[in-house]
């Protein structure tokens, strides 16, 4: 296992390749979520990959264009740049790995989002899982606004901030600081006009997360969809900063792959 | 991330375990320092909500070289299987970081940064390491309360009407606490013994002439209340001449908000700047300073 940078020098990626145990069966590409809810998740992403690779798959998980250990700071993340960063990393998955016999897509949250947007760039994914997917933008960022009570920088709260910034300014959502551009695309996200979906997708819900869309997901030719009673990753256990691992979700995630 | 800064992701470590993300800026303002920046509880190496990624930047910038790692079993870092506890493998994985920058020629001397129990970690590092030439920590959970801490909350508190209301109505069960023995304080308190080895290891730096941040967020504001808590805990060993002490009480724990991440940049890249850290010649000579004790 290791950790790499990967692409251009001015725009290098960081993923984390985990090599397969035994004989190779194909390759599987995790997507991110975002926000305090990749912080929360990143524990359940990295034991979700190495029980992947324990099953004799290439992994890669990496971080989106700014994000995480990626180049960029917050305000450079950009949903359209992240649909080319998810064809980068299955490059670099295959350049790590040989072309796979199969590719698996696993995405959490707006990663589950995004790969289901993406999975039509990519040359041929057998399977994806979507795995608490956003499905209403505008309804996660108004929970995130009514939890953290965040808006634009320096705006209400006391204490050392700059002024407040015009209409177009940076705006705050889920502790980072984000771009209009970027809270727009949030604000318009939706897995409505995904046409490229692949053969076999599961939907698989682990919260009792209802910001709607989950209906018309089911309504799908070729989507399965589960909810397993099992704690969301993304979700902060009491105060330490990082989430429950749903080991039943997980050992879900492992069956249908191997399906 | 400014022109010519640099990143580069190193798996260090016995075997290889660990991971570590290396940003270095185009010149440097000090070849022989490095910082080396602790998981901050369980959040992997970015710090919570990304605010290990901008300090390091930012650094960088600033020509100031930093290595952000995951300690044993955090983040994308494996255990190192030595079968000693979680704390000692932090502590280990600090002294691999150490190692790896010194012999690749990237530093000889130390800034070791931590927030929550990173901060712990990284003064319990900073005892044992003469490497180690400063040390900044932000909300270390060992900090213990003074009595003074305690009349100031108090005071405070005395002065909230909601405070009365629910001591007049019962609601904190004094008397009850009172008669069952069960009446104790909120905030967490030292024991003579652990107050002592506390104060040893603080003299230990001291006499290393260790330079220290200590940064204190709205967080932890009932524990940690007035600038000049940490001396009045620890008197008479001159932590005043190595310890500057920052109170951000409105920032919170996590730095969440623009304002608390810009503010803790400030602070850091200010200290940083503005110590004259110890220089290798105070290191003693052909001594092993990669481990010792007070």
């Amino acid at each position: 296992m290791s950790g790499l940078l990967f692409g251009s020098a001015a725009t290098q990626l960081y993923g984390y390749y985990h090599p397969p145990s035994g004989t190779p069966t194909g390759s599987v590409l995790l997507c991110q979520p975002w926000g305090t809810e990749y912080q929360f998740a990143h524990r359940a992403m990295r034991l979700l990959a190495r029980r992947l690779a324990g099953d004799g798959r290439h992994v890669l998980r990496f971080d989106y264009s700014g994000t995480g250990d990626s180049w960029g700071e917050t305000t450079d993340a950009d949903i359209e740049v992240w649909f080319d960063d998810v064809e980068r990393a299955a490059r670099e998955l295959t350049a790590i790995a040989g072309p796979p016999a199969r590719l698996d897509v696993i995405g959490l949250r707006l990663g589950a989002t995004v790969a289901a947007l993406a999975c039509d760039r990519l040359a041929t994914v057998d399977s994806l899982v979507m795995w608490d997917p956003i499905l209403d933008g505008r309804a996660w960022v108004a929970a995130d606004r009514a939890s953290s009570g965040t808006g634009r920088p320096g705006a209400g709260r006391r204490g050392a901030g700059r002024p407040a910034p015009g209409r177009d300014g940076p705006i705050e959502l889920s502790g980072r600081t984000v771009s209009p551009r970027f809270e727009r695309q949030l604000l318009e996200l939706s897995t409505a006009s995904t046409s490229g979906l692949p053969p076999r997708t599961l939907v698989l819900w682990t919260s009792d997360d209802s910001s709607g869309g989950r209906g018309e997901m089911a309504a799908r030719d070729g989507v399965e969809v589960e909810t397993l009673t099992q704690p969301s990753p993304w979700v902060e256990d009491i105060a330490i900063g990082s989430g429950q691992i749903p080991t039943g979700a997980i050992e879900r995630i492992l069956e249908w792959v191997r399906a | 991330m400014g022109p010519g800064v640099t990143e580069s992701v190193l798996n260090f470590g016995p075997a290889s375990e660990l991971v570590g993300t290396l940003t270095e800026p185009a010149g440097r303002a000090d070849p022989s320092l490095a910082v080396v920046i602790v998981n901050a509880g369980i959040i992997h190496r970015a710090g919570p909500n990304r605010v290990h990624v901008r300090i390091a930047r930012r650094m960088a910038d600033a020509g100031m070289l930093s290595f952000r790692i995951d300690m044993a079993g955090i983040g994308d870092s494996d255990g190192l299987g030595t079968n000693e506890s979680v704390d000692e493998e932090c502590v280990l994985s600090i002294t691999a970081a150490l190692d790896l920058l010194e012999d690749r020629g990237r530093a000889t001397r130390f800034v070791l940064f931590g927030l929550c129990a990173g901060a712990d970690y990284a003064l319990q590092h900073a005892g044992r390491d003469r490497r180690v030439v400063g040390v900044a920590s932000v909300d270390p959970p060992t900090m213990p309360a003074s009595w003074k801490a305690h009349l100031i909350r108090g005071l405070r508190a005395a002065r909230r009407p909601s405070v009365w209301y629910r001591l007049v109505t019962g609601r904190y069960g004094l008397m009850r606490r009172l008669l069952t023995g069960r009446l104790r304080a909120s905030t967490p308190n030292q024991s003579g013994s652990a107050r002592e080895q506390a104060r040893s290891a603080l003299r230990h730096l001291v006499e290393r002439d260790v330079r220290m941040l200590l940064l204190i967020t709205g967080n932890v504001k009932e524990r940690y209340n007035y600038a000049g808590q940490l001396f009045d805990l620890y008197p008479g060993i001159g932590l005043e001449r190595v310890v500057r002490v920052a109170l951000r009480p409105s920032a919170s724990h996590t730095f969440g908000r623009e304002a608390d991440k810009m503010a803790l940049t400030r602070d850091l890249l200010g200290w940083l700047k503005e110590t004259s850290f110890a220089r290798p010649a105070l290191v003693d000579a052909g001594a092993d300073h990669r481990q010792e004790g007070p």
